[in-house]
C-alpha cells in the first residue's frame, strides 16, 4: 500500500456498524479504561471526603505545590494528546512517515511531563515534605505517582505504536492496537485534567 | 492556516488550552478568601476539569462516533463523578 492510500475499512479497527458508529480500539479495552477511571475517581472522592475534615490543612499543604508546573505538565499532556489523535488519523491515511514522527512527538512531550513531575518531587523533599507529614501529601503522592507509572506505560505504548507504523498495517487488529494505545494515552491525560484541578486548584 | 484552524482536533486542543490558563488563573491557594469564594471556584474549576475531560473523550478518543451505549457511559462517568465530587466537597455526602 503506497503512502496515502486509504486502508482498508477506511482505517478502522472494527468495520462501523449498521448506523456508521465505530468503537475506537479493542471493544474489550473500554473494561479495563472504565476500571482504572472508576479507581481514580475512588481516590478523588476519597481526597475531598478527607479535605472536609481539615480544609485549612489542606489548603496550607497545597501551597506547596509548585501550580506553574502544574500547568505546564498539563499543556504538555494536552499537547501529546493532540500528536497522538493526528497520528492516529495519519495511521488511517496510511502515511507511513508521517504517523511515526507524531507518535515520537507525543513520547517528547511524555518525557517533558516526567521531567517536570522529578524536578517537583525533587523541591518537595528538598524542603523537607514528607509522605507521612500530612494526609494532602499522601494523596499528593500517592494519586501523582500512581498516575506517573500509567505516563511511563504509556509512553512505552507510543513507542511501540511509533515502531509499527512505520510499515502500512494491514489488518484490523493492527488498527485496533493503534486506536487501543491512543485511547490509553487519552485516558492517562484526562486523570491528569482532574487531578490538577483538585490537587492544585480547589479552594 | 485556514485548513488548520477548520480542523476539529486542533480547535479541540485549542479549547482546552484556553480554559487551562482561564482555570489555571482563577484557582489555587488564595489566602484570605471567604468561604462563598472559595466554594464558586471550586465548584467552577471543577466543572472545567470535566467540560475539559468530555472534549478528551468525545473528541480526542473519538467518542462522538461510538454506538450510544459507549457515548451513555461515558457521560454517566462525567456526570456521577463530576456530581458526587462537588457533593463531597459541599459535604452534601457524608
Amino acid at each position: 500500500m503506497s503512502e496515502g492510500e486509504k486502508a482498508p475499512s477506511g482505517g478502522l479497527a472494527s468495520g462501523p456498524d449498521e448506523s456508521g458508529a465505530h468503537v475506537p480500539g479493542e471493544p474489550g479495552l473500554w473494561i479495563l479504561l472504565f476500571g482504572e477511571m472508576s479507581f481514580f475517581a475512588a481516590l478523588f472522592a476519597s481526597f475531598l471526603y478527607y479535605r472536609g475534615f481539615d480544609p485549612s490543612g489542606f489548603a496550607e499543604a497545597q501551597k506547596q505545590l509548585s501550580q506553574t508546573v502544574g500547568l505546564i505538565n498539563t499543556l504538555l499532556l494536552l499537547t501529546s494528546s493532540l500528536f497522538v489523535a493526528h497520528g492516529v488519523r495519519a495511521v488511517r491515511a496510511a502515511q507511513t512517515s508521517l504517523a511515526p514522527r507524531l507518535f515520537v512527538l507525543g513520547i517528547v512531550c511524555a518525557i517533558g511531563f516526567i521531567a517536570c513531575k522529578s524536578f517537583e518531587y525533587y523541591e518537595l523533599f528538598d524542603h523537607g515534605i514528607a509522605i507521612s507529614d500530612h494526609t494532602f501529601y499522601s494523596f499528593y503522592f500517592g494519586l501523582t505517582v500512581l498516575h506517573l507509572g500509567h505516563v511511563v506505560i504509556g509512553t512505552i505504548l507510543l513507542s511501540l505504536m511509533a515502531s509499527a507504523t512505520r510499515r502500512p498495517l494491514k489488518k484490523p487488529t493492527h488498527f485496533a492496537m493503534v486506536e487501543s494505545g491512543a485511547c490509553f494515552w487519552h485516558m492517562v491525560d484526562l486523570l491528569w485534567i482532574v487531578i490538577f484541578a483538585l490537587l492544585y486548584l480547589v479552594e | 492556516m485556514l485548513r488548520l484552524l477548520r480542523d476539529p482536533l486542533f480547535l479541540a486542543w485549542s479549547l482546552l488550552v484556553a480554559v487551562t490558563l482561564v482555570s489555571s488563573r482563577i484557582g489555587g491557594p488564595n489566602p484570605g478568601i471567604d468561604v462563598g469564594s472559595a466554594a464558586a471556584v471550586t465548584t467552577i474549576v471543577l466543572s472545567i476539569a470535566f467540560a475539559k475531560v468530555a472534549v478528551v473523550i468525545f473528541t480526542f478518543m473519538e467518542v462522538r462516533g461510538a454506538p450510544v451505549v459507549l457515548r451513555v457511559l461515558c457521560s454517566v462517568w462525567l456526570f456521577g463523578v463530576l456530581g458526587a465530587l462537588l457533593a463531597l466537597y459541599y459535604g452534601i455526602l457524608p
